[in-house]
């Protein structure tokens, strides 16, 4: 009872702060007791309170939280300068006196980076950042030094999206990290990185980055629009973001790519797409995307153009492949066997003949225990990983078809299809398809061929009526755009003749060789 | 960023006109023709297709001047609208009827190729639904579609030409007027109708984004169509020669059938060539069923395109079951395309043309 009243109060106690702007006072008393009431219970903020130019010299209070600001600065370049080397000056030197805030501000504090709010909640919002609030008596101001420094981890290899030929670092889930390795490979003032505070409680960063004379305005102001209506308590992750922003919830196909790569969100802005950086996130979001992109990956643009369009028609083997296979295989030789070319239709059957269940139960088994497989491998510690696959694989390919409980043909459609999934180069493309898949298994057991091919038709209406921010989710294909038949699910030619940038995505300036003239002439 | 006033453009209306005559036709097609003028069928193949544009220019032009009203707004126009209404009407009757007779073709195909077992109410149902739920989303995301499956449609049909190739003898084909001139006209009456379903141009304008260049897409469309055709009844006709061709019920299917992969790598073609023809006949569906929802919506001043669709579902499921046998099918298909068909293709262009011409003030809605 006791607890829940203190929360209530709590309650009260945060509205009104966030209700009226306070402004900070002269008097420093003031100040440090409303700074220690916010910070009641919170025993990671630090209080200082020092007097300058001896214990009877100017007081001055100064708040951070402890490990998320850097202490080397602060006691080097901040406090040293102030308590130390001011009573090397004469203390009552009346014109020091006078102009301390200037003195202060302008020769005392040794650091790069600062500014000044007169909101206590200002000052708060930015001790809660990583900065440390310096306030002076008698001055109705509070100095917000950029004192940021937290424990981060070092750019690495992204593990989702590795590539062979290509850059190895990725981002880090420090906002500031991941706008840094892409501002390294745009090298132009007109590459903008806006960045917007979202969460009622978390205040996460978002950073919005595109090249203003290339994006389309429309989409960069539908991107800004949806992105400031998002009015939830804590963003964690670009996840968040990605589901308010997406146009359809409920498809299980993204309408959003999400990278780990710089260098793919830098393609993609120079290509006139927009980017989007959550903090605390290592996965980017960049808008509009098409079924497309998600079967490119970044390698495709860095090696021969002759390996890449083979790659890709791979590609779109393996995913349809990965699509139908277990369908086909229900629907073929439940339905259709006179299809099947007889020597192997008379092997099936034989294999088949102590199986004491139809096709379609065999297929399931057999499917719902790969994601079982996978779903496990994915969430296990590294070395026990490796042990379920080595169960898995020997469950699959071999007791069980021993066993008597599947034929040795299913083992084979599983694995094809198991081995086409993970070939597709998007994760979340890959996972969409391992639904569908299982629809298309029922329908294959229903209709038959029939059913397969009424299936792959509803994913594909549905498929058109997607849109990712206004563009098309099968362009360039449908709507069909020649100019960007250079570079799509099959052919991709080489640098040279990619004259202009994506048709499909409206941008300003459509001229990726031969026009653009260099801003810093 | 693709503007959402639900208009395509010329590419999209080629592919549009291109799906939706290529469908249910395409099976029974070298028969038809076979019947009429024996081995001179190819030749016959090529004037229907030519013949045809003539209806196309009638309709382009008629729909150009008049893009803004649509179809049943430019008869109204034309004809005041108790009259013009009148004459929408069998339009409407020959769209939702011709939409009911392709699903009964198809799903009759289906069960005898694919799905014996399978009653036709299970085989029609489905297909109707997913092309209402394509229908209903508009003009452009259904051109979308038509769009993304036309790869596959044109691998399907290059794969076809070359595969019933071999083993034919060409000394089947005779040359030119081999038959009389007179044969090829009385032939060209169901000939020409085997190129059915660019009548969709008649309801199509107010959604194009260049009605302008409609004539010369849609006349290339034709074209490829017809260059399609005329090498599939030559195949036809040179693995069967002419008279067994024109005893055949689906020619087109018997030829894949006598065609084989060399590597013996599928068995029984023509099982997996008609599992992906349901694409072909799906497209055509569409079409016509947005067609007889645009007219449908006109005649009964609804701007909202979306449910009229779903009026028709019952109405055509139903229709699509009626009668027997495939026999009798025939029959009723052949009497829709001589009474309603000659109307919707051939009269109502023509008499919406001669007004057109007398209308002096044109159709542009500004300067009315």
């Amino acid at each position: 009872m006791k607890i829940h009243r203190r929360k209530r109060d709590n309650e009260v106690l945060h509205e009104q702060k966030f209700e009226s702007a306070t402004t900070i006072s002269e008097i420093i008393d003031d100040n440090i007791s409303k700074v220690k009431n916010a910070f009641m219970d919170s025993n990671d903020v630090v209080f200082r309170e020092f007097n300058i130019g001896g214990p009877e010299g100017h007081r001055m209070f100064l708040s951070y939280i402890d490990g998320m600001a850097d202490k080397i600065l602060l006691n080097d370049f901040v406090l040293m300068p102030l308590m130390l080397k001011a009573r090397e000056v004469k203390p009552d030197l009346e014109d020091i006196r006078n102009s301390l805030i200037d003195a202060t501000k302008n020769s005392a504090m040794a650091v790069t980076d600062f500014k000044e709010v007169d909101q206590i909640e200002d000052a708060l919002l930015a001790i809660m950042a990583g900065e440390t609030a310096l306030f002076i008596d008698g001055y109705n101001k509070a100095i917000i030094i950029a004192t940021r420094l937290w424990p981060a981890r070092n750019t690495s290899e992204p593990s989702a999206e590795t590539v062979i030929r290509g850059p190895r670092d990725g981002f880090v889930e420090t906002i500031r990290f991941n706008t840094a390795l892409v501002r390294r490979r745009i090298r132009d003032t007109r590459f903008k990185v806006k960045q917007i505070r979202v969460g009622t409680r978390s205040k996460t960063d978002i950073a919005i980055m595109y090249i203003d004379d290339i994006v389309d305005k429309r989409v960069l102001q539908k991107v800004e629009e949806k992105i400031k209506s998002i009015n939830i308590d804590a963003v964690l992750d670009s996840g968040y973001v990605q589901q308010f922003i997406e146009e359809k919830q409920f498809t299980p196909f993204p309408q959003i790519q999400t990278t780990e790569r710089p260098d793919v969100v830098a393609g993609a802005v120079y290509e006139g797409r927009v980017a989007i950086i959550v903090d605390n996130s290592p996965f980017a979001l960049i808008v509009p995307t098409t079924l497309n992109a998600f079967f490119q990956s970044a390698e495709d643009y860095y090696s021969r153009s002759s390996i890449t369009t083979f790659v890709r028609f791979l590609r779109l083997m393996v995913g349809t492949l990965s699509l139908v296979a277990p369908s086909l295989y229900i629907a073929l030789t439940s339905y259709h066997p006179g299809i099947i070319p007889n020597k192997l239709i008379l092997s099936i059957a034989a294999t088949r003949e102590g199986i004491p269940f139809p096709a379609f139960i065999e297929a399931i088994i057999m499917e719902l225990t790969l994601e079982f497989l996978r779903e496990a491998g994915v969430r296990l510690p590294r070395p026990i990983g490796s042990t379920i696959g080595i169960v898995g694989g020997i469950v699959i390919g071999q007791a069980a078809v021993s066993a008597g409980i599947v034929s040795p043909i299913m083992v084979v459609v599983v694995a094809i299809t198991a081995i086409s999934s993970f070939a597709i180069p998007n994760y979340e493309v890959a996972t969409s398809f391992r639904l569908i898949r299982f629809i298309l298994m029922i329908l294959g057991a229903i209709y038959g061929l029939y059913g397969v091919v009424l299936g792959c038709m509803a994913t594909l209406i549905h498929l058109v009526n997607l849109k990712s921010f206004g563009t098309p989710y099968l362009a360039p294909m449908a709507p069909f755009s020649m100019e960007d038949m250079k570079d799509t699910f099959i052919l991709k030619l080489p640098w040279k003749y990619l004259k202009k940038r994506p048709i499909h995505l409206d941008p300003e300036d459509v001229l990726r060789q031969g026009g653009g003239e260099d801003d810093s002439k | 960023m693709t503007p959402n006033d639900d208009k395509i453009s010329s590419i999209q209306l080629g592919v549009f006109i291109y799906n939706t005559i290529l469908g249910v036709g395409i099976l029974t097609l070298p028969a038809s023709l076979a019947k009429e003028v024996e081995a001179g069928a190819w030749v016959l193949a090529i004037l229907s297709g030519l013949v045809n544009i003539i209806f196309i220019y009638f309709m382009c032009k008629v729909g150009e001047k008049y893009s803004e009203y649509g179809f049943a707004g430019a008869l109204r126009r034309q004809f005041g609208k108790v009259f013009g209404t009148i004459l929408a009407i069998p339009v409407l009757v020959y769209f939702v009827v011709f939409t009911a007779i392709v699903l009964r073709i198809f799903a009759e195909t289906i069960k005898l190729y694919l799905l014996s077992n399978t009653p036709l109410e299970f085989i029609i149902f489905p297909l109707i639904i997913l092309a209402i739920v394509l229908a209903r989303t508009g003009v452009e995301p259904s051109a979308r579609f038509f769009e993304s499956v036309t790869p596959l449609i044109i691998l399907i049909l290059v794969f076809l030409m070359f595969v019933a190739l071999p083993k034919s003898d060409f000394t089947n084909l005779r040359p030119v007027f081999s038959v009389s001139p007179v044969k090829y006209i009385t032939g060209l009456k169901s000939g020409a109708f085997a190129y059915s379903g660019y009548e969709i141009l008649l309801i199509i304008f107010p959604f194009l984004r260049k009605p302008e260049k409609a004539f010369k897409v849609s006349s290339i469309a034709l074209i490829i169509i017809t260059l399609f055709y005329t090498i599939i009844v030559m195949e036809t006709l040179a693995k069967f020669g002419s008279r067994e061709t024109a005893s055949l019920i689906y020619p087109t299917v018997n030829l894949i059938k006598a065609s084989e992969i060399p590597g013996g790598f599928i068995e029984r073609l023509e099982g997996l060539l008609m599992a992906l023809w349901v694409i072909f006949v799906f497209t055509t569906v569409v079409s016509t069923m947005y067609g007889a929802s645009v007219i449908g919506g006109d005649i009964l001043n609804q701007k909202e395109k979306k449910h009229i669709v779903s009026i028709f579902l019952p109405l055509i499921y139903i229709l699509s079951l009626t009668g027997e046998s495939v026999v009798e099918l025939f029959k009723m298909s052949d009497t829709l395309t001589i009474y309603l068909g000659t109307y919707t293709i051939i009269i109502v262009p023509i008499i919406m043309f001669i007004a057109s011409l007398l209308d002096r003030k044109g159709g542009k809605k500004g300067e009315a």
